[in-house]
């Protein structure tokens, strides 16, 4: 596939502050806009630039989805827990306790859906790649 | 003569629309949020001990929301994997291979999801 030289260029300087956004994005997530679902788009937004400069697929979708399966059976473990502290589902099971602070539950859950979504978003990238040549 | 009445009924409704707004903006600017903002932020944070509005409701009282969400995006990954590793099967309707899909063969190129690896 030919590629402009500008296309290149630009996404070579954007990559970096992508991944610095999406980052900044998740971990952030519980005090400003944005948040894992975002945040996790626009990490998988700067692995698509990464295959636009180089064209190759490093990915494996097997474990891709294998990954993406463990962290979603994590989400519903964590959500979960609070059944056994609260008598509640779905909701934060660190309130109340004297030792940590209940945004680490808030942070922890960014993080996974964050992860998630980045799998998740890049696996459909990738079997697109796989299908045809983008 | 229609078109100069949808005209006149537009630039009505646009000028509403506007003044709304003027107000509203207005209003944000001259009093700040009100009292209202300070009350639900207090009961947020006592509850849920977030300082965000958006994350207490997406990440503690609609948690269930956040989480089915996430089982979309899931299930949108997994049958768009799907799709491409058998669409060449699934939708060539004269090929003899779209019937062998139902037979009992243990043949695991036919058949991706029969490995244990997937």
């Amino acid at each position: 596939m030919e590629r402009s030289k500008i296309l290149s260029v630009v996404s070579t300087m954007i990559y970096p502050f992508l991944l610095m956004f999406g980052t900044y994005l998740i971990l952030n997530g519980d005090l400003s806009p944005g948040g894992g679902f975002q945040g996790g788009v626009l990490l998988a937004t700067s692995f698509f630039i990464r295959y636009l400069l180089s064209s190759k697929d490093p990915f494996n979708l097997v474990l891709l989805a294998r990954f993406e399966k463990l962290l979603y059976l994590l989400l519903l473990l964590i959500g979960s827990f609070s059944l056994l502290i609260h008598q509640r589902f779905f909701t934060n099971f660190l309130v109340g306790n004297p030792w940590i602070d209940p945004r680490f539950f808030l942070v922890l859950l960014n993080f996974i859906i964050g992860f998630k979504v980045t799998l998740g978003v890049i696996s459909i990238i990738s079997s697109f790649v796989e299908e045809g040549e983008l | 003569m229609f078109m100069k009445i949808k005209t006149v009924i537009t630039l009505l409704l646009l000028g509403f629309f506007g003044a709304t707004l003027g107000r509203v903006f207005k209003g944000l600017s001259d009093g700040g949020l009100g009292d209202a903002y300070r009350l639900h932020l207090e009961a947020f944070y006592g509850q849920a001990h977030s300082a965000n509005f958006v994350t207490a409701i997406y990440l503690d009282y609609r948690l269930y929301d956040s989480f089915f969400e996430a089982t979309v995006l899931f299930a949108v990954a997994t049958g768009i994997i799907f799709m491409v590793r058998k669409d060449v099967e699934m939708l060539d309707p004269i090929s003899l291979r779209t019937l062998k899909i139902f037979d009992s063969t243990d043949d695991q190129e036919d058949q991706p999801w029969k490995d244990p690896k997937f």
